[in-house]
């Protein structure tokens, strides 16, 4: 083949062109640490990446609300835990003062007690957490015990995410557990139920309400056991959704990043490849008849 | 033969040696003209005439045939469709490689505020009634709008800048096919009066290389010296030495674009040429404009509109913490054109977001969140092309992506053919100076050995007259 001067200088043009534009994206792939930084670059990978990063997302949020929702429901436990020691202190009292021993000064003193402990009970239904009623259901913004102990919160159960697409309740229905729903027993009114006796001195009364405490305690326990066991559930759906959103940080992290080993010594190449162009050339263009004829 | 002949051939042939060096002269000066094809001054025997004695001849020197071009046809046919096919696909591919707005891992994207936003309306719904949840659910809502806006500008925006580069090359095209004409009509006269115009020859030949790049157009010699400029799908710009033109006119039914029209010279309608019948440059930019990028941008909008209008649906469905319902999340957008670039936050729940409709019922209360899960649920609900958002601009994505990745490959594979063909080209019709070197030594050395013969001859002739 001829080979003339333009020729070398086109083919020169194209080669170093060429090197520099693998030195360059060398370059961009060890700085940015990216390897798809274009969808032209790896359609596949960056089309899988979208997906990736929305189920990051979304395993990110679940695990953060299902979080929210174990501490709210921890919050509950505590609420109810409080309200079983009431609960069992007003048994204490009706067993003692259920004895024909005592006269009615003693039981009213043993009244003002049970008095007292019923608001310990209504301020413990009516915590709040976050600012919001825990016991209200669906009605969490207002108070869902009224001072004569009737509910006007819902019976509605709040749900979070523990899992795309599947819900589990966040909430506990104080209707049934403290209410006694529609088969149970109210503990409020027991305890309504049992000051009056006190007051007026009704051996028969007081000693009526030791069976209805006993219910309402194992109502409480029932309650408590399910909080524990939502609490449970939300937290391996925490430490699931922890899991995913890793292992989707590992598959963006596969799909998009450089290797950066691989990158650094392409880059190395890259430079040396353009340093060997750059020499040839600076030889070959140096060479010509016109420089030798004198 | 007489001595004063032997001085006058001698004298006539230096002009042929004066003519070689003329023309390697050229050659060096034109080494690095484009379209510039090596010339040759061919030396011929001059014919003897007279006769010394019964059988011998005695020859009169050395004449210029003539200062030919030398090109390879064959090779000269092939470039011509590669200048087409490389500068086509290395148009798209520039044209494409701008486009970031579809980057994997670029702020502001439409698939990381599409996480955000079903993030937020997960946070909402463990707490409802929290103000703060509500407004995150406004902004975020806002940034998906914003995510839209920014991605399908960035599109449209490389669609105008390449028409603005189409108008451009085709007030080149216009003047190249103007030049050709004119050329085809000089070239044609000196082919007329028996001469042979190179140097016309290369200027045109430069020409038609630009024209297969810009537009795809392709040569079609005719027997008179004249070359027909003749696009990909048969429309002839330059008829012999009648040259058409190019125009450039916004298409309403494609946002505006431009499209290229056809005005021949003659003054009949102007027609439509459309993807298939043009080439090069101009080609490969309608094609990225309407087809990759058209495509893209159409998608785009059509995701827009259908997300917002099921998320609305489902929104309208709920009720606010006020217990009113039929509010929408995003404005209500009339269809599919122009969704991406307009789709918004509806204005009344940007001003108040305790109207996200997140309860089930007008008397829900604050803890209520039933329309929130459905609303979650959208986030797997199939559009009408069968996808669900997120993979609908998985799909978005990829098919962009594939589309860029095919033609910068093609670019890639065009670009070396049309580089081997041109070292082919050059290896035929290029100057080496090495060569012209030699060639003008060669002529030199010649040169000088005739004057000696003329010195010498002359020295005879003084002898003969010393003689006399």
């Amino acid at each position: 083949m001829r080979v003339t001067e333009k020729m070398i200088f086109e083919s020169t043009i194209n080669q170093t062109g060429k090197s520099r534009e693998n030195l360059a994206r060398a370059q961009e792939q060890v700085a940015s640490g990216s390897r798809v930084l274009h969808p032209g670059d790896d359609p596949v990978a960056a089309s899988l990446s979208v997906g990736h990063t929305v189920d990051k997302a979304r395993y990110t949020a679940i695990g953060q609300t299902a979080q929210r929702a174990a501490d709210e429901l921890n919050a509950a436990d505590t609420a109810l835990d409080g309200i079983t020691a009431v609960a069992n202190r007003a048994l204490e009292i009706a067993t003692q003062f259920g004895n024909d021993s005592y006269g009615p000064t003693d039981r009213a003193t043993a009244a003002v007690e049970v008095n007292g402990i019923y608001q310990q009970a209504l301020s413990l239904l009516n915590s709040t957490y976050g600012g919001r009623y825990i016991f209200g259901g669906f009605k969490d913004n207002a108070a869902p015990f009224a001072a004569d102990g009737s509910f006007v919160g819902d019976s509605n159960t709040r749900e979070v995410e523990v899992a795309p697409g599947l819900y589990q309740a966040a909430s506990l229905n104080a209707d049934t557990i403290v209410k006694g729903g529609t088969s149970g027993v109210d503990l409020l009114q027991t305890m309504t139920d049992l000051s009056t006796s006190l007051q007026q001195n009704d051996a028969n009364g007081i000693r009526a309400g030791l069976s209805n405490l006993n219910l309402c305690i194992n109502q409480l326990a029932a309650g408590r056991t399910i909080a524990g066991m939502a609490q449970d559930q939300f937290q391996s759906a925490v430490s699931t959704a922890q899991d995913a959103t890793a292992d989707e940080k590992v598959k963006i992290g596969t799909l998009l990043d450089a290797d950066i080993l691989d990158a650094s010594t392409r880059l190395a190449s890259a430079q040396y490849a353009l340093s060997a162009t750059l020499s040839a050339t600076a030889k070959t263009l140096s060479m010509s008849l016109a420089d030798k004829l004198g | 033969m007489d001595l004063i002949s032997v001085i006058m051939n001698a004298g006539a042939s230096l002009s042929v040696y004066r003519a070689q060096v003329a023309t390697a002269s050229h050659n060096i000066a034109n080494a690095n003209t484009p379209g510039y094809a090596r010339q040759e001054a061919i030396a011929t025997e001059t014919t003897p005439s007279s006769a010394i004695g019964t059988n011998a001849y005695i020859g009169r020197g050395v004449s210029l045939q003539g200062v030919v071009q030398t090109r390879d046809i064959f090779v000269e046919t092939q470039i011509n469709v590669a200048y087409n096919n490389s500068a086509s696909t290395a148009a798209q591919s520039d044209a494409l490689s701008t486009v970031t707005a579809l980057d994997p891992q670029g702020s502001g994207s439409v698939t990381n505020a599409l996480g955000a936003f079903y993030s937020a309306l997960r946070d909402l719904n463990q707490n409802p009634g929290d103000q703060g949840l509500r407004r995150a659910v406004v902004e975020s809502a806002k940034t998906l709008a914003t995510a839209f806006n920014t991605t399908v500008n960035s599109i449209s925006t490389a669609r105008t800048a390449i028409d603005q580069n189409l108008t451009s090359l085709v007030d080149k095209v216009n003047g190249l096919v103007a030049s050709v004409a004119d050329l085809n009509q000089r070239i044609a006269l000196a082919i007329n009066s028996g001469r042979t115009p190179n140097d016309l020859l290369d200027i045109r030949q430069s020409a038609l290389d630009q024209l297969a790049q810009m537009v795809g157009a392709r040569p079609v010699p005719d027997d008179h010296g004249s070359v027909n400029v003749v696009l990909p799908g048969g429309t002839c710009l330059v008829s012999g030495i009648v040259p058409s033109s190019l125009k450039i006119q916004a298409n309403t039914a494609n946002s505006n674009h431009v499209d290229v029209v056809f005005a021949p010279q003659d003054g009949a309608t102007p027609t439509v040429l459309n993807l298939s019948e043009l080439g090069g440059q101009i080609g490969g930019l309608l094609s990225a404009r309407d087809n990759t990028l058209g495509v893209a941008e159409s998608s785009l909008n059509t995701l827009a509109y259908e997300l917002s209008t099921a998320i609305n649906q489902q929104h309208e469905q709920g009720y606010a913490l006020d217990g009113t319902s039929n509010h929408d999340l995003f404005m209500t957008l009339p269809g599919p054109t122009a969704a991406a670039k307009n789709i918004a936050i509806d204005p009344d729940v940007d001003a108040d977001p305790s109207l996200v409709a997140a309860a089930g019922n007008a008397t829900g209360g604050t803890g209520d969140a039933t329309n929130l899960q459905k609303l979650i649920g959208t986030e797997t609900l199939n559009l009408s092309n069968g996808l669900n958002a997120q993979q609908g601009f998985a799909k978005l994505t990829s098919d962009f992506g594939i589309a860029v990745n095919t033609v910068n490959d093609n670019a890639a594979f065009d670009k070396n053919l049309l580089n081997d063909l041109t070292s082919a080209r050059e290896s035929a019709s290029g100057v080496s100076t090495d060569d012209e070197m030699i060639k003008l030594t060669q002529a030199q050395s010649a040169y000088n050995a005739l004057t000696k013969v003329i010195v010498t001859t002359n020295a005879m002739l003084d002898t003969l007259m010393k003689i006399i």
